[in-house]
């Protein structure tokens, strides 16, 4: 039957999943722009240890390790990783970063993390929004 | 009105309060921000999380989106009061809809995060945080 011929859906599939991944990894290193940029806002750069260990996981790689010396007993956490290309992570590394995030006993939070999100959201959906665009088949 | 904020916090603070079963439990009482240095714990936070306005196309606010963080703080070996706390948190918080105010009023409330985590130790004994993150919708007028 002629009709196979004009069955696109598999490169659709394909040319979706990739636009999708796209997105994500692009959305995850906005993320990671805008935590950095709220902790430069928030005014919690001391030794830049926290700012610097900022990273970003994507299919395209991971920015994990190019933090600064940690200062004190201050230490980096471990990578967290992804589990496919559809997955990506912002974090920040500096063991006491949910301490400045969330505050503690002593010290009120100042969020970097959550006001990032909220920042990104509205670019990730529009993104997603646009995603007929980045799919160039048919 | 442009205070959201402070209306927002104003109606945690009354709410927890008025909560006999939570003040019972909080014995250090409830704080916005951090608790006083030296509050005798176990004790209630809250504080700003995050937030962003709700606006029409032509850029009129319909409400504020506030995220808070509502939690239990104390040491560990309070582990059980600080349980409670949280719990008393959720039951307050986790569904509210349509509350009056002085003016405008709480749209929604309901927790969108768990938030449980450890404190630096001090002097030694560990301390921890139990509560969670609370989007509240809060029209100012």
């Amino acid at each position: 039957m002629a009709v196979t011929g004009f069955n696109h859906f598999p490169r659709i599939a394909a040319a979706m999943h990739e636009a999708l991944s796209d997105i994500v990894a692009e959305t995850t290193v906005d993320l990671g722009a805008a935590m950095v940029s709220h902790i430069h806002a928030n005014g919690q750069i001391d030794t830049g240890f926290m700012v610097s260990s900022v990273y970003t996981v994507t299919k395209n790689g991971s920015t994990y390790g190019q933090a600064g010396t940690p200062p004190g007993d201050a230490y980096l956490l471990p990578e967290v990783g992804i589990s496919g290309d559809m997955e990506g992570v912002a974090a920040c590394a500096a063991n006491y970063g949910e301490w400045q995030n969330y505050g503690t006993r002593f010290l009120p939070p100042r969020p970097f993390m959550e006001p990032a999100a909220e920042l990104i959201q509205g670019e990730f959906e529009a993104k997603l929004a646009g995603l007929e665009g980045r799919m160039h088949v048919v | 009105m442009s205070s959201e904020i402070a209306m927002c916090y104003a109606w945690v603070d009354s709410t927890l309060r008025a909560d006999s079963a939570l003040m019972a439990a909080a014995t250090g009482g409830v704080f916005q921000g951090m608790a006083d240095i030296g509050t005798a714990p176990p004790f209630a936070v809250y504080a700003r999380q995050s937030g962003s306005d709700v606006m029409t196309s032509a850029a009129v606010r319909l409400w504020a989106s506030i995220l808070l963080q509502i939690k239990a703080v104390g040491p560990t070996s309070q582990w059980a009061a600080i349980v409670v706390i949280a719990n008393r948190i959720d039951e307050l918080f986790k569904d509210v809809r349509s509350v009056a105010l002085a003016t405008g009023g709480v749209l929604s409330c309901y927790r969108e995060q768990e938030l449980a985590m450890g404190d630096p130790p001090i002097a030694g004994q560990a301390w921890t945080n139990l509560g969670g993150l609370y989007r509240i919708a809060l029209q100012g007028q």
